[in-house]
């Protein structure tokens, strides 16, 4: 495609209007620009820089520091491959090698002979508990496996473009029919929820049902999704999880009578065809069976403790009347015309509240400096730039409870004085994009915020900035300077940025679920938030929990709560019955804590002692199919591809970790590797500039304190866990029958079709891709 | 201004509240070495070389970018901060592409820098030429026929073609010199009085007396045949080695004063004792010798010869000195001479101080073996022809077209900052070890030989942004700046521009700020 020089200037004289010229705006025109275009135009870009401010250096060095942004013409759909850890840890490799194969992708490039699709990689999207995931554009793939990719595409090529065909139902109907509940966090819509929710639409108007559809948040049991609760009025509410489009009517005919006889004839025959939907047909991505409401759900949500994420499952994220007539807003209210910040300062420290993203900094305390500089201009900021692979609370946080993180955001802009704000949200987020920039809209026009907020004479505006793809923006001096159209460099500490911050302002950042957490605090009072947990650390916490756990999901726990409980209680313990491993807690900066050790207590300190950190909330449950070398080697590689390479640590020293992780997870690793590596993890923690370079080392240093043996079975050759590629190969024992599916399903052509014969491998071909083992009906291909 | 009260190295002192620890040390007069740090410019606190240790809090800081606090301890080179520093260095190192020295001038055993020489030719300088060769090899000419070139066998050209070939290059200044009226003679320091007898006329003794004569020392040579030069006058056919290039090159020896006693052999007609008290240092240069007669004067003996030092050259007898074959037998006559040349700078010590450490090696960072993909940019800056053999026979060498045409192959591998480069300056301090951490692999090398008076080495760059902020700052239209992130972040024009439309204004400043030779004059005399 021929790009035009008059229409690329026209375009970009546009955005540079509305958007601006200054050098903070350059992140959000190339936005604007790789949405334009699908990617940044290089005669754009000089357009940019001939009529802005911002310099052709400062376009260049910002647009390729963010993974995002794209300089090279792509494909016409874009096809991500999640590889946050719980897809790493359940195939997502694989996946990407089984998508090259199917779109003949080969070397270097990422695009097909066609261009009609470019593949990437992507950090994680957020959506652990349906890994391995895939979004092609817009739509989302959950439970994908090697063999299904040709069906993933067909079903996009299939359904892409269809859209979602808004409901032609009026609004405002009786609610005498009672309810039903549809959970739209992004787990459920990119299990389908959307397609569910249509359905849902078309089946009411159908059969001339009355019933009112709920959009709801996030319920935290993102291992069911899509979720539906139909509440009859007069009788116990029912839900329904992995609900497929296909079972609604289903579902809604068992509530309710429709309204026509001929309707009712029509879907007396539809009943008989229901044991069809319970047997469905693997096409090799999620089509799950029903269940209704059973014990496990109350195992799941028993013995957590909704603070955060208070009214979890019930309250429309974007529905401002239902947050105030359930008492939001109120905690600002008090504080606006009862107390002093002082006060109000006091109250955050007396709570206990530490910082959520990860380092748990006092909140109280932050805010105090925070309150206390004499800076006549200060600055908000929510971290939303969650960027551990594996965690999403943040995102389930701003897309299912945006008021509650406004209203802390306001409630700290006001303790500390400051009168513009940030939500920094990761790009890869765009329904909590969608939903905070909504939820800004309404509390504008309901006098929340803006000028003279609830008449109490204070005022605050917020705006949105959305992160462009980078991890180490996550480290409050590098996210401001992204926000200051910068590469998102960190920079030495101190000055805090509590002292200079933002354009040289004092600056109070905080993580998203801290602010979400604050409005809670001031309606039940300190003590009630202090009374839990343990002694340094207070309250709950939010933990997004995935992996090889049975039931995976948002879960908010009281501090001091064991792994073990968190693990076996809630979780339901490790899917397919095998054993408990361990968990990685913390993501690329905490550590992997060993099953023996799953009595640590969720706190920070005890977290620390044991070589893992808090965190921002992410944790991953593995079992003893899971290759510890593999862990760590992942997330070095997540940490190299995400450091922004400033300081000479950082930079090179896990570089040098993870060619030496690499090496030994290819059998290639020597004797004084492990010590080398123990050396390099050291300096490096000790010589980095940022949180990001001192704490990445974490993963190595207690998979090697806790899993030596794992590694030292690595130097000899061998794979525990047979998760290594280059040390382990599939065999069909004597135990098939010859049914000849691995040799159709080989995609290299490694198994020859024998009839009712043992099946041989060859070796030479084979590519490790496993679809050999899936598609086995006997169970008979093993790793050796 | 306020001040605040610190202390550093246990000194206290009071500086201005807003300074860093840097400009406190500074104003001290103690050294903190950095790498990104320019004055007058933002801290970027990327390189790590200037940690200091904060005691009170026990953890190493950047002195550039951290503020002085009340109270403050730091300690700026304790063991703790120079194993950090070290620690930096085996770090931007493990990533560094580059040679600082090329591998003819390191294997050089006479350490005599070629790759000079060579560009000396290019230029047709050749009275420069013989000065480089003469600083080394007291014997070019007679080296030019007889030399195993030892350096031609590391020469980065070999892995693209063949070797540039050394030895004639070397020879034909040699030739060119002694065919003047007055050939090179080295301007000769002040004399010291000091007395210095040399124990054989070959070709160690006759290289030691002619670095010690240029200190300015007294020296006698003994030797037990009739004329000197040793083996290369008895054991080289006249064919290869014409004795008029011989007597030729002894005869500028002798020029700077050093004495000739012949047939003088020790034991017989001339005593130990005569030399111990009639010279202040004695060097055994002696090719063939009698054990026993050395073992007598208490000299220790290996299984090969005579033990010595292996840096300094000094026997167990202070003052007395061994080299070449008296130490053990080689018959590379280029190693005789060698020692001959280090160890006189040992002698030199000896007489100048009595603290002997042999001639100082300087930190060399290694390029390593070179693929296909180096090499192609390494003959962006040599010509690409083959190598050139004498047209007039191996009696009369190179012309000076042919000389001039064999030098333009030289690749240049020898870095354009070896003296005021801060990385290698710091390896040297610091006592860096390259190979501490290495890769598997290492990056491509590159060199950007666009811009009229700048080479850009991206390999050799640690992204400490100088050059950014600089070119920044000056309103370079265009500009450097860093593209990418991570492992592969690196220093580019933007919109992929040649470099000489990033560096229209500032070139020099940016050359000059660079810690490294990342950004380097293309000529090479300006360093």
């Amino acid at each position: 495609m021929q790009l035009e020089k008059g229409s690329i200037h026209s375009f970009i004289d546009r955005i540079v209007n509305e958007i601006g010229s200054k050098n903070g705006a350059v992140i959000h025109l190339l936005h604007a620009i790789q949405k334009e275009y699908n990617y940044l135009p290089k005669l754009a870009l000089q357009r940019v820089c001939e009529i802005t401010d911002i310099t052709p250096a400062a376009i260049t060095g910002v647009s390729t520091f963010y993974s995002q942004f794209r300089h090279t013409p792509v494909g016409q759909h874009i096809i991500r491959v999640c590889t946050g850890t719980a897809c790493h840890v359940k195939g997502s490799g694989l996946v990407v090698d089984a998508f090259r194969r199917e779109l003949k992708i080969v070397g270097e490039g990422d695009t097909d002979p066609e261009s009609l699709f470019t593949l990437q990689k992507i950090a994680c999207l957020g959506c652990c508990t349906i890994a391995p995931v895939v979004q092609i554009d817009d739509m989302t793939y959950g439970h994908v496996q090697t063999d299904g990719v040709s069906n993933i595409i067909n079903d996009f090529l299939l359904n892409h473009g269809k859209g979602i065909r808004t409901s032609s139902r009026q609004k405002s109907r009786s609610d005498n029919g009672g309810e039903i509940k549809i959970g739209l966090g992004s787990c459920c819509v990119a299990s389908g929820s959307r397609r569910v929710q249509q359905a849902l639409e078309e089946s009411l108007i159908e059969t001339g049902i009355e019933a009112r559809i709920k959009r709801v948040g996030c319920v935290g049991m993102c291992h069911r999704t899509p979720l539906l609760e139909v509440s009859v009025p007069g009788e116990e509410p029912v839900l329904y999880d992995s609900v497929q489009p296909e079972d609604v009517k289903n579902i809604v005919l068992r509530h309710y009578k429709p309204k026509t006889l001929r309707q009712r004839i029509k879907n007396a025959a539809f009943h008989l065809i229901e044991n069809i939907l319970e047997n469905p047909e693997s096409n090799g991505f999620t089509r799950h069976p029903l269940h209704v409401r059973d014990t496990d759900i109350q195992a799941f949500l028993g013995r957590q403790q909704h603070i955060t994420t208070e009214f979890s499952g019930e309250i429309d994220p974007l529905d401002l009347k239902e947050y105030r007539l359930k008492g939001g807003f109120k905690a600002l209210d008090r504080c606006l015309s009862e107390f002093s910040q002082e006060e109000i300062v006091n109250k955050i420290k007396a709570s206990g509240l530490r910082g959520r993203g990860g380092a748990g900094f006092p909140t109280g305390q932050k805010w105090d400096f925070a309150r206390q500089s004499k800076d006549e201009k200060k600055f908000i900021i929510c971290n939303g730039d969650e960027g551990d692979p594996g965690a999403f609370m943040d995102r389930m946080i701003l897309e299912s409870y945006p008021f509650r993180v406004i209203e802390g955001m306001i409630i700290a802009a006001y303790a500390v004085g400051a009168h513009e704000g940030y939500f920094y949200i990761r790009a890869e987020y765009p329904l909590a994009v969608q939903r905070v920039r909504a939820a800004l809209k309404m509390c504008r026009e309901d006098g929340l915020l803006g000028i003279d907020i609830l008449e109490k004479g204070f005022s605050l505006e917020l705006k949105i900035m959305e992160g462009a793809g980078a991890f180490v923006c996550g480290e409050e001096t590098a996210l401001i300077a992204s926000i200051e159209g910068k590469r998102g460099n960190p920079s030495f500490r101190p000055p805090y940025p509590v002292q200079k911050g933002l354009w040289g302002h004092s600056t109070l950042v905080n993580n998203c679920e801290t602010l979400a957490t604050v409005p809670w605090i001031i309606s039940r009072g300190s003590e009630a938030f202090s009374k839990l947990g343990t002694a340094q650390s207070k309250g709950t916490k939010v933990f997004s929990l995935a992996g090889k756990i049975a039931r995976g999901g948002l879960i908010e726990v009281p501090m001091g709560i064991t792994i073990r409980e968190i693990v076996e209680d809630i979780g339901g313990g490790i899917e397919n019955n095998r054993e408990f491993k361990a968990v990685q807690i913390g993501g690329p900066s905490g550590g992997c804590i060993p099953a023996e050790l799953a009595h640590t207590r969720v706190d920070y300190e005890d977290l620390t002692k044991v070589g893992a950190m808090m965190g921002s909330g992410g944790l991953l449950v593995m079992d003893d199919s899971d290759c510890m070398v593999d862990i760590a080697r992942y997330f070095m590689e997540f940490i190299c591809s995400q450091s922004c390479g400033k300081c000479t640590f950082c930079r090179i020293g896990t570089k040098h970790m993870l060619q030496i992780l690499t090496d030994i997870c290819a059998g290639k690793g020597k004797e004084e590797d492990l010590l080398k590596l123990e050396e390099i993890a050291l300096k490096t923690k000790q010589g980095s500039l940022c949180g990001l370079g001192k704490t990445a080392p974490n993963p190595v240093l207690t998979t090697l304190m806790y899993f030596r043996e794992e590694y030292e079975a690595h130097l000899k050759g061998q794979c525990p866990a047979k998760r290594c590629e280059a040390l382990f190969c599939y065999s069909i024992d004597e135990s098939c029958i010859g049914c000849t599916i691995c040799a159709q399903k080989c995609p290299v052509g490694a198994i020859q079709a024998l009839p009712y014969q043992r099946h041989i491998i060859d070796q030479k071909e084979c590519t490790k891709c496993g679809t050999c083992q899936q598609v086995c009906q006997t169970d008979s291909v093993k790793k050796i | 201004m306020k001040s605040v009260n610190i202390i550093i190295n246990h000194l206290d002192v009071t500086v201005p509240s807003d300074s860093t620890i840097l400009d406190a040390a500074t104003a001290q007069n103690i050294h903190i070495p950095t790498l990104c740090h320019l004055n007058g410019y933002g801290h970027s606190t990327s390189c790590m070389i200037c940690v200091v240790h904060d005691i009170n809090s026990d953890r190493l800081i950047p002195s550039c970018s951290a503020v002085v606090t009340e109270g403050l301890e730091i300690a700026t080179d304790s063991e703790k901060v120079r194993a950090a520093r070290k620690d930096t260095l085996d770090f931007l190192l493990s990533e560094h592409i580059g040679d600082c020295e090329a591998p003819c001038f390191r294997t050089c055993p006479a350490r005599m820098n070629i790759p000079l020489m060579i560009r000396q030719i290019k230029d047709r300088q050749f009275e420069d030429a013989i000065i480089t060769v003469k600083k080394s090899i007291a014997l070019p000419a007679v080296l030019g026929r007889i030399c195993s070139a030892p350096c031609e066998k590391g020469c980065h050209r070999k892995s693209y073609d063949d070797s540039v070939s050394i030895c004639s290059l070397k020879r034909y200044v040699a030739d060119v010199d002694l065919s003047h009226d007055r050939p090179f003679l080295p301007v000769v320091g002040a004399k010291s009085g000091k007395k210095v007898a040399i124990l054989g006329a070959g070709p160690t003794g006759l290289s030691a007396a002619y670095y010690l004569a240029q200190y300015g020392h007294m020296c006698h040579i003994y030797d037990q045949n009739p004329l000197p030069g040793g083996m290369l006058r008895y054991g080289v056919s006249e064919d290869i080695l014409p004795r008029p290039v011989l007597d030729a090159e002894i005869e500028r020896i002798a020029d700077l004063g050093v004495e000739f006693f012949m047939e003088r052999s020790l034991g017989k007609d001339l005593q130990w004792d005569e030399l111990k008290s009639g010279y202040e240092a004695v060097v055994v240069a002696v090719g063939i010798f009698n054990p026993e007669l050395f073992d007598n004067i208490g000299i220790s003996l290996t299984g090969k010869g005579m033990a010595v030092d292996r840096k300094t050259f000094e026997t167990d007898i202070p003052g007395v000195f061994a080299g070449g074959n008296a130490v053990s037998e080689s018959r590379m006559a280029i190693r005789a001479s060698a020692h001959g040349k280090l160890l006189a700078e040992s002698v030199h010590q000896f007489l100048s101080d009595g603290t002997v450490t042999g001639p100082t090696r300087r930190f060399n960072s290694l390029l390593g073996k070179v693929n296909e993909k180096d090499t192609a940019e390494l003959i962006k800056e040599a010509e690409g022809h083959k190598r050139i053999t004498y047209k007039r026979g191996f009696e009369k060498g190179y012309s000076e077209e042919e000389a001039v045409l064999e030098s333009s192959r030289c690749f240049g591998c020898d870095c354009r900052k070896p003296n005021s480069c801060k990385l290698r300056q710091y390896a040297q301090d610091y006592d860096s070890n390259q190979r501490r951490f290495s890769f598997t692999q290492r990056k491509n090398l590159s060199r950007v030989v666009q811009h009229e008076l700048v080479i850009y080495e991206p390999g050799k760059c640690i992204k400490c942004g100088l050059c950014v902020q600089i070119t920044k700052r000056s309103g370079e239209h265009l500009g450097l700046t860093f593209v990418g992130r991570g492992f592969d972040v690196h220093v580019q024009t933007p919109f992929g521009q040649p470099l000489s439309e990033g560096l229209k204004k500032v070139a020099a400043e940016c050359i000059i700020s660079c810690p490294t030779a990342a950004l380097s004059w293309r000529d090479r005399t300006k360093e």
